[in-house]
């Protein structure tokens, strides 16, 4: 696995009795797993609240005010067409988050479907599947995303399609090993005795065994989803105006660089921001709920 | 190795053809057709007349081969927006795609490998995490927003470097192409540096804890060559195989790249002909793009293999 600083910090002494309150423990230690978790809860309850704490309606228009630098009436100033930008990133966070949960969510039911059949089923389904995930991740699969949403239009679930059918290989492989791991378990062996079929054995026995590791892959995989649907609006692919997305408020803030470069600045920086916590959290919950570091 | 060259060679074969199938049942399932199609004056007739003359109305199966054998001549169709052959197009902007995804490349090894290395070998130390927020930075910043600070810095604030494009009208020299390159290699490199770096890392950590370099320790070689002559040639070993794995990124993220920076490449190619629904032309650069990448990869397994014969006796 990749590792990073916050991976190496030295292990405080186990107190708790079950391996969820040590894992608990350990999280609470990392300061910057910590951090990351306090204020990507406030970014997601200011996006659920964005219509009670935005001041303006996103998309009201005001030619009078076009372009203005932050002020007491527009704390992050206006777009081009006059807009209030706090109001619009915050609505841009709705969208932008909504997308990538939701791709992810959609991401971890492929993988675990995927990885779960091939652990199961051993043999030609085992190998083909693989092949497919290992497929996946060597070709510029950016190219056919981009694609699909040119030919089939970029509405909000085709956006969440695309990225989920794009980014389940991590998951697949972890819910296969997992499977692997766990198949040969007595307490596999002991539901099987009993007459429980393979879905049952898979999605009782076996799943929840992979939860941690399922739950870090996710946490990184919002990031990354985040940071695909940001490109893909800035392209002019994905989300498309009148509504907001952090990606397509970018995307118009290019033709103004000289006179307002704050207009790019700030919802790139919120990307960037988003994704780097999701970063940090997801390192770290690897650490608290994996400390063997597999 | 033999069989083994095979086997990886026949996998390569196979994903070509499976990417060609993905690509063509997708503008075979697009809602409305080719652009053409969508001409709101066209008569039904005219449509069905020009479905026919296109060959649209055939079943899918002939439909696919035909295109099939048609790719396999380096026949990529017409551009439905510039009438040109595809292939023409393609060929002529491939090499300044080649150029920029080549010196990121370069960029990215050339600085996250000694990054990863110190990291490692200092490991905990201030200056290993000073490695890891700036690759935590790396992997965080979405490439069109640093694109456009560095323009707005760079560009616009200090003119140092050019804003966009691959020359300055006239000139076209060396040294100019240079610096309009400059800034795109380093958007394209940042995210490519940043997992290099994390992986050069954990595969020095690996080799350090390596029985091989417990004994160059217990012999008495002093830290520095246990670490330069010993652990980083095993070390580099694993790197291989990940820059294989990021050739993919390279290309896909050429596309926002060459957006941001008017770069005449493919990526860009690419971005247009999707807005114009220039069905030949996505669906040639997906394909380009795509058997350059498996190919490139199957080079780099093949290499690795040679490096180190365990993987093709052990096989994946």
């Amino acid at each position: 696995m990749s590792a990073s600083a916050i991976e190496e910090a030295p292990l405080p002494p186990s107190s708790g009795r079950s391996p969820g309150s040590r894992a608990w423990v350990r999280f609470r230690n990392n300061r910057i797993a910590v951090l990351a978790l306090v204020l990507l809860a406030l970014i997601n309850i200011a996006a659920v609240l964005a219509p009670v704490l935005s001041p303006y309606p996103p998309n009201a228009v005001s030619l009078r005010e076009r372009l203005q630098p932050p002020s007491v009436k527009h704390p992050l100033g206006t777009d081009e067409n006059g807009r209030d930008m706090l109001s619009r990133l915050l609505y841009g966070a709705r969208i932008s988050l909504a997308v990538g949960i939701a791709a992810v969510v959609f991401a971890v039911f492929l993988g675990a479907l995927v990885g779960g059949a091939a652990g199961f089923v051993e043999g030609m389904t085992d190998s083909v599947l693989m092949r497919v995930t290992d497929g996946m991740l060597s070709v510029p699969i950016f190219f056919f995303m981009i694609t699909t949403l040119a030919l089939f239009g970029a509405t909000l679930t085709n956006i969440i399609l695309v990225i989920g059918v794009t980014s389940w290989m991590s998951v697949a492989r972890i819910v296969r090993g997992e499977v692997l791991r766990n198949r040969e378990m007595p307490f596999v062996e002991a539901a099987r005795s009993l007459g429980a079929g393979p879905f049952h054995i898979l999605f009782r026995h076996v799943l929840p065994q992979s939860w941690p590791a399922i739950i870090v892959s996710a946490t990184l995989g919002i990031g990354w989803a985040i940071l695909m649907e940001s490109s893909l609006s800035f392209l002019g692919l994905g989300v498309q105006p009148p509504d907001s997305s952090w990606g397509n408020m970018l995307s118009k803030a290019r033709g103004y660089m000289w006179n307002a470069p704050l207009l790019a600045f700030i919802p790139g920086f919120a990307i960037f921001l988003t994704v780097l916590l999701c970063n940090w959290l997801g390192d770290g919950l690897r650490d608290a709920l994996d400390p063997t570091g597999t | 190795m033999a069989r083994y060259l095979i086997r990886r060679t026949g996998e390569a074969a196979v994903l070509i053809l499976v990417v060609s199938f993905v690509a063509f049942l997708l503008v075979y399932m697009a809602p409305g057709g080719p652009a053409v199609l969508l001409d709101p004056n066209m008569t039904p007739e005219d449509a069905a007349l020009m479905k026919n003359l296109m060959g649209l109305d055939e079943p899918f199966h002939v439909q696919y081969w035909r295109w099939l054998a048609a790719i396999a001549q380096g026949d990529l169709g017409l551009s439905l927006s510039v009438r040109l052959p595809v292939y023409d197009i393609i060929r002529q902007q491939l090499p300044n795609t080649m150029v920029l995804a080549a010196a990121s490349l370069v960029v990215a090894v050339t600085i996250s490998v000694p990054l990863g290395v110190i990291a490692a070998a200092k490991r905990n130390s201030i200056v290993d995490q000073a490695v890891a927020l700036l690759s935590s930075f790396g992997l965080a910043v979405p490439a069109f927003w640093f694109g456009l600070l560095l323009v707005i810095a760079f560009s616009l604030k200090l003119e140092w470097l050019p804003a966009g494009g691959m020359a300055t009208d006239g000139d076209g020299s060396f040294w100019d192409v240079a610096r309009h390159l400059v800034l795109p290699t380093l958007v394209l490199a940042t995210s490519n540096m940043a997992q290099l770096t994390r992986h050069t890392r954990s595969a020095m950590l690996t080799v350090l804890r390596e029985d091989y370099v417990r004994t160059a320790r217990a012999k008495g070689v002093s830290e520095t060559v246990a670490i330069y002559r010993h652990a980083l040639r095993n070390a580099l070993v694993p790197v291989l195989s990940v820059i294989g794995l990021l050739l993919p990124q390279l290309f896909g993220g050429a596309a926002v790249t060459e957006t941001v920076f008017s770069w005449p490449g493919i990526g860009q190619l690419a971005v247009r002909a999707a807005f114009e629904r220039d069905y030949p032309m996505i669906m040639g650069v997906a394909m380009v793009t795509s058997v350059i990448v498996i190919l490139a990869s199957l080079m780099v397994d093949l290499l690795y293999a040679w490096i180190d014969p365990r993987i093709s006796v052990a096989g994946r």
